[in-house]
Parts: C-alpha cells; sequence; structure tokens
C-alpha cells in the first residue's frame, strides 16, 4: 500500500486511522464480487475492473487501500505451453517485421504463416502470445475468497502497516512474552533503549541515521514490528509519523485490529527446549521459567534465557543464560556484567563452541555442556541466597516459670541460670514433654509453657537461632497461690529468649 | 578513531567531537556520530581513514571531446560533481571513464533493474562487475546497484567504495537517502535533465558536488547527436468519439470550475479527496475518466500508427504510449514487438539486438525506454501519448538522437485536436526547447 493511499485523520495532532468497520461491508461485498468476477481473466481486466467508477459512495482513500489488499487475493495461473509465448512472440514479430520491409504487410497472414510454422492454430498464438506476462496472466483464487469482515480487518492491518512505514521513531511498551520481539529488534538492525516501566519494558526504537534528520529510512523495518506485537500478553504503540510533510502521533494498542504473524517459537533451540525438559521432568520441586521479565542493567536491560526457583519461592530465583560463540575473555567479562546485574545468575557455555586458546577462568557461575545441560549441574551451581528470618521475642508467658522454683537451691541449674547473659547463645529442644530451652552446653535452662510448646513444637525446624534477650528474677510470692507449694526455692531466674526462625 | 555503524560514522565518546561537520552526539548508545556522506570533512579534520581509496588506474576508452572535456571539469572539482548530457551524448562512457581513470573502488547506482545490465555490460571493461539487483548479491571492486538495492544495503557497503556514480542523479534530489548512506568520497552525478526546482539542486550539490559540466541537444545536434525533424500530427476524434469527449468534459469542467472557484488549497490532490465526498463530484470524476479514455486510444491514432509504420517500414522506430494497455493493444493489432516491464530480462535483451541487426523493424513501450536504456540506432520516434510530463517527453526524444552518418531523425507527435492533448503537446515542446 503506498503511503498516499492510507486513510487516515487528524485529531488534535494525533493520527486516527479510519478503520474499516461494518460501515463499509456493503461495498466491500461489491469489491469481492469485482475480485470473483476476475477469476480466469487477465491481471490487466481485473486492473481495469477495479479502477472503474463505483455506482455508491465509497471513500477514496478507503477504496484504494481495499484495491491493494483485493490484488492480493487472487494469483496468476501459470503458463506451461509449448512453444512457449515467448517463442510465439519472437517468431511472429520477426515475421511481421519482414514483411514490412518487403513492402508485403498483412497482419492475417502474419499470424497464419507464423502459427503454420510453430505448429500450433491460429486462435492459440492469439491467445497465447502474451499469456506469460504479469499484465496477461490468467488469474486464480489463492485461497476461498473472505468475507467483507476479514477483507476489513485484513485492510486494517495494511493500513497501519503503511503508517509504519513512515515513522521516524517508534516507542513499544510491552508487557509478557517480550523476548522474540527484542530478537527481532536486532535483526532488523534498529537501536532501542530499555527501560522498565511498571509490569514490562518500554522500548525507544529508531535507526541509526535517525539522529540526523526525520528519516522514514527504517519504515519497513518498523512495519514488520507489527504483526509481532499480538504475541505480547499486552502492548503499546505510539509512533511519529511524517503524512505530508508533518510529524504527527500514532497510537496503537491491542483493541486495534492487527493480524498476528505466525506464532514466534516457544525455544530458540532444541537445546533449551530440551534443558526445559529435564528440569520438568527430574526436579518437580523447581520452576523453570523461559524468558523471564527483563532485568534492569544500568540504564539498558538485560533479557534472560530461563529463571529457575525452588517451588513456592521464587523470591529466590536465579537467571540461566545459554551463550554461542564465546572466549574466555568474553565469559569472564558476561559473568561479571550479569552478577552486577545483582541477581545470581548461571551461565552456560557449549564446550564445543570455544572461540579462545585460553583456558576458562575457574567461576562457579559457569556450567559447561556438550550437546545437552545438564539440569544437576545447574542445580548444583545455584546457591539460594539465606532466606528472610523472623525475629520473635518470646514473652513471660510463653514460659513455664515455676520450672526452676520447683528445683531445690543447690540444683544445678541456678549455678548455670546465674552464668547466662544477655546475647548467649541457647536453643530449643523437644525433650519428649516439653520445649526446653539449652544453654550452650546442652544443659536445659527453662521450659515453654504448654500452650508456647504447642506452637512452636511444628515449627521447630524453622528455628535458626535463640539468643538470650535478658534474665528475669522470679521470686515465690509472684507464683499463683495454687502452685506455690510445689516451690522449692524463694528465689530463681527465668531466661528470656529471642528466636530468629524461618517463617513459612 | 572513525568506524562504520549501519549507514553513519562514529566517533568514540571521549573524542574531541564538538563543532566538527555533521557529528552529534548519541544518546542511544553514548557516543558520537555522523551521517557517512560526511567522511570526506571528517577524515580530513580527524586525519582519519575508513574508505579504501587505493587506485589502480586503467587507460580510459576513447572519449569524444566534450566527455573528455567533462571528465576533466569533474577531476579538476576534486572528483565531486555533476555532468548534464543530452540522453544518447554517451554518460555511461564518460562513467567508465571516470572509473578507469581513477582506479577507485566504485559503486553505480542506477534509477531501474533494466539498467542495471546495460552497466554491467558497458562496465567490463574496467574488469569483473558486481551487481546488487533483482536477487543478485555479488560485490566487485566495481559494482552495479539499483538505488532500492544500494539502500537497503548500505548498512554494511557504505563504507567499502571510494566513488559513488549516481545515474539519473535527478531521482536523488528529494527525500531520498541512498547517498546520504554512503561514504564514498569521489561521487559523479549524471542527468540529462537536472531539477528545475532550486531545494532540490541544492541537496545534489551538497550530495554530489557542483554541476561541473553540461551541454545541450542544440550543441551536440548534427555531430555528436543527430539532428531531428519534430513533426505533429493532428488527429480528429470519430464524431462518436467526439461526443461522448465533449459531453463528458463539459461536465468534468462545469464541477472542477465551480470546485477552483472556491477552493483554498487548489491541487488536484485536493480536488480528487473533495470530489470523492460528494455525488456530483464522483460524477465529475467518472466524466473525466471517461473523456480521457476517449483520447488514449481512439480509432484516429490506431489509423495514423498503421500509416506510419507502413511509411516508415525500412527504418527503426520505437513507438512509446502512455500504458502497457495500449503498448500490448499495438503490439497485437500492428504486430509490433512490445517492450514492457513485464518483459522478462532475457526477452527484452534479445529484442534490443534483435531491433539493432534489423530483424525488428519497431519496438512498443510505455516507460522501460524512457530512462537511460541504450536502444541502438533508432530513426523514428512516434508519441502516441504519455502522463509523466516534460521530462518524459525530452527523454523519449534522446532515443532517436543517437548519431550515423547521414541520419535525421523523425519524432512524430500524435496530438488529438479539440482535447487537453492540444495544450499538454505545447508545454512539452517549450520544455525541449528550454532543456
Amino acid at each position: 500500500m503506498r503511503p498516499a493511499d492510507a486513510s487516515v485523520r487528524v485529531v488534535g495532532g494525533e493520527l486516527v486511522p479510519d478503520w474499516l468497520g461494518p460501515v463499509d461491508h456493503p461495498w466491500l461485498r461489491d469489491l469481492l464480487d469485482r475480485v470473483q468476477a476476475a477469476v480466469g481473466g487477465t491481471a490487466g481486466e481485473f486492473d481495469e475492473r477495479l479502477a472503474a467508477p463505483w455506482a455508491r459512495a465509497v471513500p477514496s482513500g478507503r477504496l484504494r487501500m481495499a484495491r491493494d489488499v483485493a490484488r492480493t487475493l487472487l494469483a496468476a495461473e501459470p503458463v506451461e505451453a509449448s512453444p512457449t509465448p515467448a517463442e510465439l512472440r519472437a517468431a511472429l514479430f520477426s515475421r511481421s517485421s519482414a514483411q514490412r520491409r518487403g513492402n508485403d504487410w498483412s497482419r492475417e497472414r502474419a499470424v497464419a504463416e507464423t502459427a503454420a510454422a510453430v505448429e500450433v492454430n491460429v486462435p492459440t498464438l492469439e491467445t497465447r502470445l502474451f499469456a506469460d506476462l504479469p499484465s496477461e496472466r490468467r488469474l486464480l483464487a489463492a485461497h476461498p475468497l473472505p468475507d467483507p469482515a476479514s477483507l476489513a480487518l485484513r485492510v486494517n492491518a495494511a493500513l497501519a502497516a503503511c503508517l509504519l512505514h513512515r515513522a521516524t521513531t517508534v516507542t513499544l511498551r510491552l508487557f509478557g512474552n517480550t523476548r522474540d520481539l527484542v530478537r527481532h529488534l536486532r535483526l532488523q538492525r534498529l537501536l532501542f533503549v530499555a527501560r522498565p516501566c511498571p509490569d514490562g519494558v518500554e522500548l525507544v526504537v529508531s535507526g541509526p541515521f535517525a539522529l540526523f534528520r526525520r528519516t522514514t529510512l527504517y519504515g519497513r523495518a518498523y512495519a514488520s514490528i507489527l504483526p509481532r506485537l499480538p504475541w505480547c500478553e499486552r502492548f503499546a504503540v505510539e509512533a511519529c509519523c511524517v503524512l505530508e510533510g508533518r510529524e504527527q502521533r500514532l497510537r496503537l494498542g491491542p483493541a486495534d485490529p492487527i493480524w498476528p504473524s505466525v506464532p514466534p517459537r516457544r525455544f530458540d533451540s532444541a537445546l533449551e527446549e530440551r534443558f526445559a525438559k529435564d528440569v520438568a521432568r527430574a526436579y518437580p520441586d523447581w520452576v523453570l521459567i523461559r524468558e523471564p521479565e527483563p532485568v534492569a542493567a544500568g540504564r539498558a536491560l538485560v533479557f534472560p534465557d530461563f529463571a529457575l526457583h525452588p517451588v513456592g519461592r521464587p523470591a529466590e530465583r536465579t537467571f540461566v543464560e545459554i551463550v554461542g560463540f564465546w572466549t574466555p575473555e568474553y565469559l569472564t567479562a558476561k559473568v561479571a556484567a550479569l552478577r552486577a546485574v545483582g541477581a545470581g545468575w548461571v551461565v552456560c557455555v557449549d564446550e564445543r563452541l570455544d572461540c579462545g586458546a585460553e583456558a576458562l577462568p575457574d567461576s562457579v557461575s559457569v556450567v559447561r555442556f556438550r550437546r545437552r545441560i545438564d539440569p544437576a549441574a545447574v542445580l548444583a551451581r545455584v546457591a539460594p541466597p539465606p532466606p528472610a528470618l523472623t525475629t520473635t521475642a518470646l514473652a513471660a508467658e510463653a514460659y513455664f516459670l515455676d520450672w526452676a522454683g520447683r528445683r531445690h537451691p543447690r540444683d544445678p541449674l541456678h549455678v548455670r541460670l546465674a552464668a547466662l547473659r544477655p546475647g548467649d547463645p541457647v536453643s530449643l529442644r523437644d525433650d519428649g514433654h516439653a520445649l526446653v530451652v539449652v544453654d550452650g552446653a546442652g544443659l536445659a535452662v527453662a521450659a515453654l509453657s504448654g500452650s508456647a510448646a504447642a506452637r512452636w513444637r511444628p515449627l521447630l525446624s524453622r528455628v535458626r537461632s535463640a539468643r538470650v534477650r535478658a534474665v528475669e528474677e522470679r521470686v515465690a510470692p509472684q507464683s499463683a497461690a495454687a502452685y506455690r507449694s510445689a516451690l522449692r526455692t524463694e528465689r530463681w531466674r527465668v531466661p528470656l529468649v529471642d528466636l530468629e526462625w524461618e517463617a513459612p | 578513531m572513525l568506524s562504520w555503524d549501519r549507514g553513519t560514522l562514529v566517533l568514540p565518546p571521549d573524542a574531541a567531537a564538538q563543532g566538527l561537520p555533521g557529528v552529534a552526539w548519541d544518546p542511544r548508545t553514548g557516543c558520537w556520530r555522523a551521517p557517512a556522506w560526511r567522511y570526506p570533512e571528517l577524515a580530513a579534520r580527524l586525519d582519519a581513514a575508513l574508505v579504501d581509496v587505493s587506485a589502480s588506474p586503467r587507460l580510459a576508452p576513447p572519449l569524444r571531446p566534450y566527455q573528455e572535456t567533462a571528465l576533466a571539469a569533474w577531476d579538476a572539482a576534486g572528483r565531486r560533481g555533476i555532468v548534464v548530457l543530452p540522453t544518447g551524448a554517451g554518460k555511461t562512457r564518460t562513467a567508465l571513464a571516470a572509473i578507469a581513470t581513477s582506479g577507485l573502488s566504485a559503486l553505480c547506482v542506477v534509477p531501474t533493474r533494466i539498467l542495471v545490465a546495460q552497466w554491467r555490460e558497458a562496465l567490463a571493461a574496467v574488469g569483473p562487475v558486481g551487481q546488487l539487483a533483482d536477487g543478485v548479491h555479488d560485490v566487485q571492486r566495481v559494482t552495479v546497484a539499483t538505488a532500492a538495492s544500494a539502500r537497503l544495503h548500505a548498512h554494511h557497503l557504505g563504507h567499502r567504495f571510494a566513488l559513488l556514480v549516481a545515474d539519473e542523479c535527478h531521482h536523488h534530489g528529494g527525500a531520498d537517502e541512498t547517498l546520504e548512506l554512503y561514504a564514498a568520497p569521489a561521487r559523479l552525478g549524471l542527468t540529462a535533465t537536472p531539477p528545475e526546482d532550486p531545494a532540490a539542486l541544492d541537496r545534489l550539490r551538497a550530495l554530489l558536488g557542483p554541476v561541473v559540466f553540461r551541454v545541450g541537444i542544440d550543441e551536440l545536434g548534427g555531430t555528436w547527436l543527430a539532428d531531428f525533424d519534430l513533426v505533429e500530427v493532428p488527429l480528429d476524434l470519430d464524431p462518436a468519439e467526439l461526443a461522448v469527449y465533449q459531453v463528458e468534459m463539459a461536465a468534468f469542467k462545469a464541477a472542477y470550475g465551480a470546485w477552483w472557484r472556491t477552493a483554498v488549497e487548489r491541487s488536484w490532490a485536493a480536488w480528487v479527496k473533495e470530489a470523492s465526498r460528494t455525488e456530483a463530484g464522483r460524477a465529475a470524476m467518472i466524466a473525466w475518466r471517461t473523456a480521457r479514455e476517449r483520447v488514449r486510444w481512439p480509432a484516429a491514432k490506431d489509423r495514423a500508427l498503421a500509416a506510419l509504420l507502413h511509411t516508415h517500414r525500412l527504418a527503426r522506430t520505437l513507438v512509446f504510449t502512455q500504458d502497457n494497455t495500449v503498448a500490448y493493444t499495438i503490439a497485437r493489432r500492428h504486430l509490433v514487438a512490445p517492450l514492457t516491464c513485464d518483459v522478462p530480462r532475457a526477452e527484452r535483451d534479445h529484442l534490443l539486438r534483435a531491433f539493432a541487426d534489423g530483424s525488428l523493424h519497431a519496438l512498443v513501450s510505455a516507460r522501460v525506454l524512457n530512462e537511460g536504456v541504450d536502444v541502438p540506432a533508432a530513426d523514428v520516434a512516434v508519441l502516441t501519448g504519455g502522463s509523466a510530463g516534460s521530462r518524459e517527453y525530452v527523454q523519449r526524444i534522446g532515443r532517436v538522437l543517437r548519431p550515423s552518418p547521414g541520419k535525421r531523425a523523425l519524432v512524430v507527435e500524435l496530438v488529438v485536436r479539440d482535447t487537453f492533448e492540444v495544450r499538454r503537446a505545447l508545454v512539452n515542446r517549450s520544455r525541449l526547447a528550454a532543456s
């Protein structure tokens, strides 16, 4: 579609594409009738048919767009005949010239003599004479003709592409499945500046030459982005387009009629696909995410191949990157750059693609492979960061406060209690009857109350450390009257403990 | 210091680049950048080299005196400039001499695919000639490319050639960026019809250099170009055709005149846009189209062409038409070989050879022969109609001006009386006189 054919309005400095809709279906039906009628005729006749005036009102811009799309609905019939049309032409026109020079020209005679010479009859010669030339080729319907609604959508997609052909810069906001598009931008030799935006990434796309002047040099590359956008979960396009010498803004979104390309490949290679399958089969307690969201690295973004984390613990993810051809220097720099991003990385390198002579420096982050990436080797290098710990101060109510008071004053327990100081490490232990606090020597110095024991016994494996916060003095009158008779000393100590534990 | 990046020159971030011609800071990549065509100035200022300008000069082919003068003028201008020569005066040969004597690697940018083969053949004298066109990607020290292919491959070839030759360089006077994407320090533009628009001329001057040599048809006529007679054959529409023409044109003029008197922007595009919005406007456009159809190939033109083909049966005749449809109509009715954009290259070459050796006495074409195609030894041009303006008119006449001993070319223009063709013929002839 030619840019001049783009059907578009300018509203408040913005381009508003004149999308075709149900109101256009009647004349699109007429157009499809013309297409249908052209089947079996020549391409030249079809063009004449399309250019013929219309009885009903049709906006000229929309009609031109639709005509261009309609031309793609028909294909030229192959010409397989002997003698070929080119051979017929050569024979006929040279015979005609010879007759003219001899002042003996007659169209009928030239045709009849040529037909006889090449052993075809005259009607065949006349029909076949130009049958191979594009404008004379007979037309076939390449596929079943679309209905007016489908044709309208195709025209709209062509319109959007046509406008992007006139774009000088394009800003994309992409949410989910962005990697295919980023790869496509690189293949198109476009520059893009990436920055994170909430839930996604923003890419400001342009070409190197766009720095110097408004140019539509990269319009074709911009238009090629269009059919890939629907494969992102969401997207927004903002393009600066030049129409009639003026720059106008164009916005496109998922609600606009953009026909998708074929689905992008789920995996870049069989290698990646096999790795994903191996992890899924052998490590069900791990989650492997293909092409996770990009990670900010200074002013740029890094697009990892995979993210890997234990089930239920997405915060513990490690990124996995598979590199192609490499040298030790390249790899060292790459590992350093990825580490600088701030997350955990494992880089997988194919031993066969080593382009350097030097030995690869030892690195805990690099996994070597040949043909197949071993998930166990990758997981062995995944060092989950220490889990976040919660500190809980066990209040006085959490203790069996009379527990030491029921021991004789000369019981060694009181000596151990007297030696405890705030900050001393202790631990919790289930001795079968109660949860007890034990000191550094492994001897009990306190016991938790029944309710506290019921709470902490199931969490005992999550307790990572315990320290004495304070040591409280208790005296017999503080005990309930009903239990005072069980006391064997008037004064004793209770260590109050802080627990560090891993919350579920 | 200078490096190449997809049609641009890149300087490192720490370069003292401020104030250098064409250089701008690129915040996208954190470096200095300049468009490729500024290479000569930058290379001189930075004392840096990126383009290989090593030369292996060869002997130039024999040149006519005015071609030698043109080449000397181009050389004296620092191998940058535009040479204006009439059609048939040997622009390709002048370019060949420039490539041979400079000995530089060269990219020749031509406007159409048809011209690629012709240029390759002409340049074969300087060694292997590469091609970037028609799906062929063969890069040699001397390469011929269509403008479209040159633009497409500029990102990796823009710094590979020291000399850039732009055939029919008037095409590059607009917004086209092709010449900007190449770093070649030596540049040669060739045209028969330089643009009249001062802005386009300025742009060509910046990208190729000034016009260093110009010669007109009248200066070469009779010696290096054939003299020619221009004959207008006035024709009448048949009464039925004339009646239709007059009715339809009257209907069109009524609507168009009414719009013209009140229109703010008086352009054809504005009229077409406006006309499509109303029933009356659409009817006027249908009338305009119908009227023009009557003039495109009326019976009178058909009869006149038959007579001309008979009269000049011993000459080599080129018939120019408005479009391919008329070309094929003539081919069928008068058995004249069509040479259109549809005809495959091998057959096209065969037709031109047959025309040269006399086994074909005539060719009919719409646009293919307008520009650049080297048509051997044509004596008569019959102009049956056209729609591409005065440049096309001048170029078509140029097709029969290749000189030969005793030759006087004939240009016959078929003009239908009492139609828009009369005014168009007048305008074209005044432009021809001016050229």
